[in-house]
């Protein structure tokens, strides 16, 4: 085997790993929000964070390790940023587990200043947890750098953007994954940097007791954040670019010219589309709220006039052979867009006037990440489980299928109603407020755990294909 | 490390002990006291508020303190010619004359600003004026002058205090006594505080539009490293670029 | 938009979106060489459409600037901290302000603006209006450092919460206020 299958492997083994255990962490906390559970409110949020954290951690990596693996079809990828990504991630995620089942720290996901300084019953919790964040941003940073150096090696930069192909020319020619994969890497690029800015900046605080700018905080958590999440979907979607044409036994996807205009276009209004996390913030200048709004709604038209408009038409009567990847990555793309519609009528400020922080917000990140980029990355290791073993996973077909994408809808379908009759999310017990805050999350539990008998049974299987390519002999 | 020299600087530069306590004050209606203005006319507050909004501030022509420094600043930080209020500064000392403001405001360069109104208060209404302002002073017989602090305040045409700061300001927090002054709602503000080492923005003082700060630059850092950071991988890697396209008989 | 006209518009976007794909994934199990791609002009022309009469209509109104050009007939000083509100008519500058605040009882104006002056003490907290229906009405997040400002007029009258939305550890779920409208 070659290194690279190898640590492909071992990414995939690790994330199928962990990604139960993420499930149950959130299937016990709707169950407490059930009042099924009594859960300490300290336990709760732990088990909050750590989901967050793991499930943001795991599916990020997941999807770098999927396009890893596809740019060698491409250019020569050098192993060693790989393997220190996932050294760097273990060392992280064990400090990160630390902090928060040791020292209680309990911060969410997203560690919003100033909470890290209170959220925490020891004080080196949130050092754990700052040098965590670290070790998570070195070691992502320099596998980044390291597929953009080997996708520069070959191409211009200009030739990976796929400026060429803009103007109407054919050649040099810049394949779709290509394009999209180095749009996506220099988006994370600035979130990457962000984190450093904001790290510093924490640790300035930390060391030296001299409070922070709030505001400054904020922006920079989110670019870091938001940015981070919205690029491993396009990771997903690189994926799904240079894999699916061939489930339809149709040829490879071209860079035509509205497809380089999308992904260009993408890669500018990306950065911007964070803004609309702090709508409520009414210290945020109002023409960046403005900007946020319209950004959150340009983004989209690229997605479903380009990578949408091709997968159905890919499909259609089309003949194709429907196994578990190709399942995945349709119907990813199906809730992908769902989810979408969902952002998008929260990212219309006047809505989110009433609906931020209610759980309307976990309802459509769910149904981004678990019906639409944690699909792709199904899809891909389905893919990668099949050229490896040469097993299809014909057998876990429509068991899982099944169970996972009606557990996925009914999940997420209780979050949105939830949600519009504004019950908040991030609570551990719903007050009476909000009455039926309870019954949604018995609904969403119950469907939840549908997801987990899926997922189950697809890590035993295909855990069990690639344990075999991990420890295969060259 | 430029966000830690960035802090650092910031840190230096602080923010020098403004109090907002306008809360208490927020449209407590201050009386309608007459006006005697270093030009001659005789008016009272509600008339002159008639025509616009004031930007009212209060000091003593025979202050050998901050009154005349604090005046020099408003008048950099203002200008001369303030766009949709009028800077109204009265005399609080019973014993100043309208020559004393007037020479006072000649000293200053004021006298003759279209945008700057000077004057005098009856002495017999002065208190009832500074106690609705809640600014009160104390005559030191020795020195023979008064100790008090400065204070600006924003009153709307009804008479209304709109905005209330005491002490020494940052033209960050003056910006937002101007865009009230203008009649604009001002959404939101920051506290005066000493802690707190960057910002994000601020306001050009006279025009209203956003100035970067240190805080904003440090937005700006990720993209402008992000685009440096592809520039130069562009570039260091043109000659591995050309050496495969050599390889694969290329024009070399 | 009413959060129940977002979740019908959001449910019958999904039942569209889900019929597409369903009906192209039956359409898979034949074979024909038509060609759909001139179909995604319209599709794309069909976005620009959508995406610009919605942004049309909601870009005019952001809650940032309601009721700015009246007087507000009442100021209402907001302070967040773990783990309660401290809401007075009376300015709320310090420690004793804020505890001298906590446990009172507002009473507000119905049909008359009243201005609310937020802020925070420690960490992001949220303050979101709860009428008696039990949605919410209007919010604002609690920044430390900073007096976001928020304008509303209650047309009902009832006991309203102001809960906290924004995650601020432990008790954050049990952080709320009450005041009256008459």
């Amino acid at each position: 085997m070659k290194a690279l299958d190898r640590i492909t492997a071992a990414w995939i083994v690790t994330v199928l790993l962990v990604f139960p255990i993420a499930i149950l962490l959130g299937i016990l906390m709707r169950l407490n929000q059930a009042n099924v559970l009594e859960l300490s409110s300290l336990t709760f949020y732990s088990f909050m964070t750590a989901h967050g954290l793991l499930m943001v951690g795991i599916w990020f990596t997941m999807s770098m390790a999927g396009v890893s693996y596809l740019l060698q079809r491409y250019v020569e990828v050098k192993v060693w940023p790989v393997t220190l990504g996932y050294v760097l991630t273990l060392v992280g995620v064990v400090l990160l587990l630390a902090a928060i089942f040791l020292g209680d720290f309990h911060t969410g996901w997203y560690f919003l200043y100033p909470l890290p300084f209170y959220a925490r019953t020891e004080q080196w919790a949130t050092t754990a947890f700052l040098l965590s964040l670290g070790s998570l941003g070195v070691g992502w940073t320099v596998w980044v750098l390291g597929l953009l150096v080997a996708i520069l090696r070959k191409y211009s930069l200009s030739q990976a953007l796929a400026w060429q192909h803009l103007v109407g020319k054919q050649e040099p020619e810049t394949p779709p994954f290509i394009l999209i994969t180095t749009t996506t890497l220099l988006g994370l690029v600035p979130a990457f940097i962000a984190a450093v800015v904001l790290l510093v900046l924490f640790f300035i605080e930390h060391l030296s007791g001299v409070k922070q700018d709030a505001l400054l905080m904020k922006n920079l958590t989110f670019y870091f954040g938001h940015t981070l999440v919205n690029e491993m979907l396009y990771f997903g979607i690189a994926t799904l670019y240079e894999l699916f044409p061939s489930f339809a036994g149709k040829p490879p996807y071209k860079t035509k010219p509205f497809v380089a205009a999308a992904w260009n276009l993408v890669l500018l209004v990306v950065w911007t589309a964070y803004f609309h996390h702090l709508y409520m913030d009414f210290v945020q200048p109002t023409v960046v709220q403005y900007i946020g709004q319209l950004a959150s709604w340009i983004a989209p038209i690229p997605a479903v006039a380009v990578t949408t408009f091709s997968v159905l038409a890919t499909v259609y009567r089309s003949g194709m052979k429907w196994w578990l990847a190709p399942t995945f990555f349709f119907t990813g793309v199906m809730f992908w867009i769902i989810g979408g519609l969902g952002a998008i009528l929260d990212a219309i400020v006047a809505n989110n006037f009433v609906l931020h922080n209610t759980l309307w917000v976990p309802g459509h990140f769910h149904t981004y990440n678990l019906l639409g980029n944690v699909l792709f990355s199904l899809g891909f290791i389905t893919w990668f489980v099949r050229e490896k073993s040469g097993d299809d996973s014909s057998r876990l077909y429509r068991p899982v299928a099944t169970l996972y994408l009606l557990g996925g809808t009914g999940f997420v379908l209780a979050f949105f109603i939830a949600g519009s009759a504004s019950v908040m999310r991030r609570v551990d017990k719903y007050p009476h407020l909000v009455s039926s805050g309870s019954f949604w999350a018995l609904i969403g539990a119950i469907f939840a755990l549908f997801v987990l008998t899926a997922v189950l049974f697809y890590v035993f299987h295909a855990v069990r294909r690639c344990w075999r390519v991990l420890v295969g002999s060259s | 490390m430029l966000a830690c020299i960035s802090g650092l600087l910031l840190i230096a530069t602080g923010i020098l002990g403004a109090q907002l306590n306008e809360g208490r004050y927020y449209l407590r209606r201050l009386p309608d006291v007459p006006l005697i203005l270093t030009d001659g006319e005789q008016t009272s507050l509600y008339r002159f508020l008639q025509h616009q909004s004031i930007l009212l501030t209060l000091f003593s022509a025979r202050c050998g303190g901050l009154c005349s420094p604090y005046l020099l600043f408003l008048k950099q930080a203002l200008g001369t010619a303030p766009e949709g209020f009028t800077v109204l500064a009265l005399s609080f000392d019973s014993r100043d004359t309208r020559s004393d403001v007037r020479a006072m405001a000649h000293r200053l360069g004021l006298a003759e600003q279209p945008g700057w109104r000077w004057g005098i208060i009856p002495p017999e209404h002065i208190p009832r004026l500074l106690t609705t302002l809640g600014y009160s002073v104390r005559y030191d017989s020795a020195r023979r002058e008064y100790d008090h602090s400065i204070v600006v305040v924003v009153i709307d045409r009804r008479g209304n205090i709109l905005r209330r700061m005491e002490g020494i300001q940052d033209a960050s927090l003056l910006k937002d006594l101007v865009r009230e002054a203008r009649g604009e709602f001002v959404l939101s503000y920051p506290l005066p505080t000493t802690e707190v080492a960057l910002r994000c923005f601020e306001l050009d003082k006279e025009t209203g539009s956003w100035r970067l700060s240190w805080g904003m630059a440090l937005l700006l850092i990720p993209p402008a490293t992000s685009f440096v950071v592809a520039v130069l991988l562009q570039l260091l890697l043109l000659p591995v670029r050309r050496a495969k396209s050599c390889q694969k008989g290329s024009a070399c | 938009m009413s959060q129940s006209t977002v979740l019908t518009l959001f449910l019958l976007g999904t039942a569209i979106i889900a019929i597409v794909f369903w009906w192209v994934w039956r359409s898979s199990y034949q074979t024909a060489s038509q060609s759909v791609e001139p179909l995604r002009r319209w599709v794309f022309i069909g976005l620009l459409v959508f995406a610009g009469i919605f942004t049309g209509l909601t870009l005019s109104r952001m809650p940032y600037f309601l009721y700015a050009d009246e007087m507000p007939a009442r100021v209402v000083h907001v302070v967040a901290r773990q783990f309660a509100f401290a809401i007075s008519e009376r300015p709320i500058e310090n420690d004793a302000d804020y505890a001298a605040a906590l446990g009172q009882t507002v009473e507000l104006p119905v049909g008359q603006v009243v201005e609310f002056r937020v802020t925070s003490f420690d960490v992001n907290h949220g303050f979101a209006l709860y009428a008696p229906h039990g949605r919410i009405v209007a919010q604002v997040q609690a920044m430390p450092g900073y007096i976001n400002r928020l304008r509303w007029r209650f047309d009902q009258p009832g006991e309203y919460i102001a809960q906290c939305l924004e995650y601020c550890g432990a008790a954050h779920a049990g952080m709320h206020a009450r005041f009256v409208v008459k």
